[in-house]
């Protein structure tokens, strides 16, 4: 059967394409795109029968690209667990969680998110761990922080996980104990989130077709947001199951790049490391590309786990700590080599100036032992919002990518909780990307949700734009000199993630011979006020030349 | 709780197939200095140490005329190097040494690792040296046509070459020319030499230095040529390519930083390990240059730094064996100068 044809006119197209930025004609065949300029032009690439559509002067743009989310955890979260703002106060928490509680099954396991990480003191005892064991109802009940490097138990949980205050632990983190008694109050930090998520997952997610449900519920989302290629930012075995399942039943909706861990951070069951990447074509299906390893070199700064090179805020007990990092330099190396060798580019999650440092080392450490070649790869830095001097020209030289996740380049949330345990002046250089920029650092544009509660890309985009908070003052900025100009911002999001991600002959852009991957919004992000862009409503979105998601 | 003994010396005999390392171990446990030493061998038919097996003690443990105890490896040889060292322990044995005789294709680096790594192994036993007979008949051919003979001459303190009786004088001198550009460091030694035996067990295996030697012509960590391009103070040179192996000489004037250049080791070993068969060097460090390092390593391992009290000869100068397979020597030349050299390091 000969593929249809459908022109699009009348239309305001951002292209996204270094040359020839605007259109207003774009023909589609097959799902790809065929032709693009204004109408004259495109029109007489098409046969008369070709499907006419009048977009009446609709604003046309590529799909967006999210570079680091977790779509699958995200997608579970809202299908079958209880989701509430970290802004949410702690008897709100308990609240949500009894209510939960009298509707879940026996067996199974309360789980909720995201707790703001400020509740953590106050969680960090025995009468809350009293109060959520009331709030359970007797079912186990995990709930999730912020930075999901944590969590929250009640005493049904540890039990269930066998945990108690013989448990050893070794590794970054650690198990909260009451000091008085030596009790354990039911925080667990870091790698020690494993000992209860270990007996969660397989408690309540042993069953593949949940996976499956939750991967389309996350692309659904990411899709409403105008979103159609994304890197899965730590796909672990069953979730790189579930999506490359659904895609070969023909219920992807976007192009996902996968990140197989290299080392368990957080417990999964399945294969992992190298044992995952040796069985990793498998999964490789038109949309799925498991073309990433993951790496976690080190925590997140509000929990003083993330590695940097000056020390954290004194607190009273210590003083001069830096953190430090999940791997030495020859260990990464190493590693990183064996990705290289099994074809894969890392995603190195580096939340602190030391570990980016280390990234950067142990990539010229391979560089160097290995010598140039075709096989090598364009690394990532996954949270590139801290960088020691000098730092940002050596990812220009070593051709490293710059993940820009999560969102911290204005005022908010984020950047106030940093400043609890970060010096001022760290806080006050996040996310240089104008420097990036100037320096030839390929950046690119990721919202690491559901760490953040929505994958909303538009925010980010208006922040690089203004580095003031979407939602508060004009006035209060963070950074103010790292703006970059809009047109360069939407590249970040659109043609800069696909090219990181090898997926810029397929989307990125609108450009013939690329897929229809584009989205229809209510107004020109380029023509407006940059302080209007984050209020951009995605009206459709078309995945493939198919409309995937309509307002 | 007694404290901890010191631990057990332990040879490592190694060898191709009829290269006579049984003949050797014959010879050897009769010499005084291996007196009280156990016999870890594979299986007893192999050895054949049956003129001197008197007494049966149990399925696996045979006693020799001479007192010295043979063991057969059950299962894994790990476990019984941990059982009879915990036996020792307890005093259900006495012995003063252990020999263990590798099977003829095995691959010394496994068991080398084990000793010197294994938590533990190393603390109940430490390597002296690894001994492989090289057969002055048939060596040559068994090099050319056997990977692991190769491997096992790479990887040797000691050579000894066998059955120099049943060889024409050219022969030998051809073949011990051959193995020592495989392995300049090793010292080579004559099984009927009586001076093998305390050689052997006075050995250590952690401050195994010693000059390097070749045939005048050849020798490789003493030539003073400088090559093109490179900075003035380092020279090197590597011998031919025998099934992928080559041993390449580093020699610098400068004494080094000893942090950086031991950094540049552990990257080394994690970047290279499998192809490192052994790396010995002796080191001139910057501030302490009076007393040398010795530095050793083994794949991927780097043994502990060894500081000795004074250079064992007139040469001061930093120099290093590395034994490498199947990979460019050019890696370490370039990565030595980027990272070895610390705060003299070329910048990328």
């Amino acid at each position: 059967m000969k593929p249809t044809t459908t022109l699009y006119h009348n239309a305001n197209i951002l292209t996204g394409a270094r040359s020839s930025p605007r259109a207003t004609a774009m023909a589609v065949t097959g799902g790809r795109i065929s032709a693009i300029g204004d109408l004259s032009t495109v029109g007489k690439t098409v046969s008369p029968d070709a499907q006419q559509v009048d977009l009446q002067g609709a604003h046309v743009m590529p799909g967006m690209i999210d570079i680091h989310n977790h779509h699958e955890m995200a997608g579970r979260s809202i299908l079958y667990e209880t989701l509430f703002p970290p802004s949410l106060d702690f008897d709100g928490i308990l609240s949500l969680v009894r209510k939960a509680a009298e509707t879940t099954p026996a067996g199974r396991w309360v789980v909720g998110e995201s707790f703001g990480s400020h509740h953590l003191p106050r969680m960090d005892s025995l009468e809350a761990l009293k109060q959520l064991d009331d709030a359970g109802l007797g079912r186990p009940v995990l709930l999730r922080d912020d930075s999901h490097h944590n969590r929250w138990v009640n005493t049904a949980a540890m039990r269930a996980a066998g945990v108690d205050e013989q448990t050893p632990f070794s590794g970054v983190g650690g198990i909260a104990k009451d000091a008085a008694t030596g009790r354990l109050t039911g925080v667990f930090m870091e790698d020690a989130t494993q000992l209860v998520d270990r007996v969660m997952e397989d408690t309540n997610y042993a069953d593949p077709a949940l996976h499956l449900r939750a991967v389309q519920e996350g692309i659904a989302v990411l899709n409403a947001h105008g979103v159609t290629a994304i890197q899965d930012a730590q796909t672990f075995h069953d979730m790189l199951v579930a999506v490359s399942d659904l895609d070969r039943q023909g219920g992807l909706n976007a192009w996902v790049v996968a990140s197989l861990p290299i080392k368990v951070f957080m417990y999964q069951p399945g294969p992992i490391g190298i044992e995952l990447f040796e069985m990793k074509e498998r999964f490789r299906t038109r949309h799925v590309r498991p073309d990433f390893a993951k790496f976690v070199l080190d925590g997140v700064p509000t929990n003083r786990t993330a590695a940097l090179l000056e020390p954290y805020r004194p607190t009273p007990a210590t003083c001069c700590y830096r953190g430090g990092a999940t791997l030495t330099l020859p260990q990464f190396a190493r590693l990183l080599a064996e990705c290289e060798r099994h074809g894969l580019a890392a995603k190195i999650h580096c939340a602190g100036d030391g570990a980016a440092r280390l990234a950067l080392d142990g990539i010229e450490v391979v560089r160097n032992f290995e010598g140039r070649r075709p096989s090598q790869k364009r690394h990532q830095i996954a949270h590139a919002t801290l960088l020691g001097a000098g730092d940002v020209q050596r990812m220009a030289a070593l051709d490293v990518v710059a993940d820009m996740s999560p969102v911290l380049w204005y005022p908010g949330l984020l950047e106030q909780a940093l400043r609890h345990t970060l010096p001022d002046e760290l806080v006050d250089n996040l996310s240089p990307i104008r420097d990036m920029v100037e320096a030839g650092v390929l950046v690119t544009g990721g919202t690491d949700w559901p760490v953040c509660p929505f994958p909303n890309v538009w925010d980010g985009f208006e922040g690089m734009v203004t580095r003031a908070n979407p939602e508060g003052s004009a006035d209060a900025t963070l950074g103010k000199h790292q703006a970059i100009d809009a047109a360069t911002a939407l590249q970040v999001y659109t043609l800069n993630s696909a090219e990181a991600l090898g997926l810029d002959t397929e989307t990125g852009s609108l450009e013939p011979g690329k897929s229809a991957d584009f989205i229809i919004v209510d107004q020109d992000v380029l023509a407006i006020e940059p302080r209007k862009i984050a209020k951009t409503r995605v009206l459709s979105t078309w995945f493939e030349g198919r409309k995937v998601f309509e307002l | 709780m007694t404290p901890a003994a010191a631990p057990l010396p332990v040879t490592l005999l190694t060898g191709f197939l009829g290269s006579g390392k049984t003949t050797l171990l014959n010879r050897l446990v009769r010499q005084p200095a291996f007196a009280d030493c156990v016999v870890i061998v594979n299986e007893f038919g192999e050895i054949g140490l049956d003129n001197l097996l008197i007494e049966h003690v149990e399925e696996s443990m045979r006693i020799l005329d001479n007192g010295c105890v043979c063991c057969s490896v059950r299962g894994d040889l790990i476990d019984t190097l941990a059982d009879l060292a915990e036996r020792h322990a307890r005093g259900e044995m006495k012995f003063a040494r252990a020999v263990i005789e590798t099977t003829g294709l095995a691959d010394p680096a496994p068991i080398i690792h084990s000793l010197t790594v294994d938590p533990v192994l190393s603390s109940k036993w430490q390597l002296q040296a690894v001994v492989t007979t090289v057969d002055a008949v048939n060596g040559a051919a068994t090099l050319d046509a056997h990977p692991e003979s190769v491997r096992q001459a790479g990887m040797a303190d000691v050579i000894v070459l066998t059955k120099t009786d049943l060889a024409v004088a050219a022969r030998i001198e051809g073949l011990r020319r051959r193995v020592r550009s495989l392995n300049p460091q090793a010292r080579f030694c004559q099984p009927v030499d009586g001076e093998l035996a305390k050689l052997l067990a006075n050995a250590s295996f952690a401050q195994g230095w010693k000059e390097p030697e070749l045939p005048a012509q050849e020798e490789p960590c003493h030539d003073d040529h400088h090559h093109d391009g490179h900075s003035s103070h380092d020279h090197h040179d590597h011998r031919h390519h025998e099934n992928g192996l080559v041993a390449h000489c580093l020699v610098f004037d400068e004494p080094l930083e000893e942090s950086a250049f031991l950094e540049w080791l552990d990257l080394l070993a994690a970047m290279r390990g499998e192809n490192l068969l052994r790396v010995k060097g002796i080191i001139a460090v910057a501030g302490d240059p009076d007393r040398p390092r010795v530095v050793q390593c083994v794949q991927h391992v780097v043994h502990p730094v060894v500081t000795l009290a004074k250079w064992p000869s007139e040469d001061h100068r930093t120099r290093m064996v590395f034994i490498v397979q199947n990979t460019d020597v050019e890696v370490i030349e370039r990565t030595f100068r980027r990272y070895g050299l610390g705060s003299t390091s070329a910048t990328n």
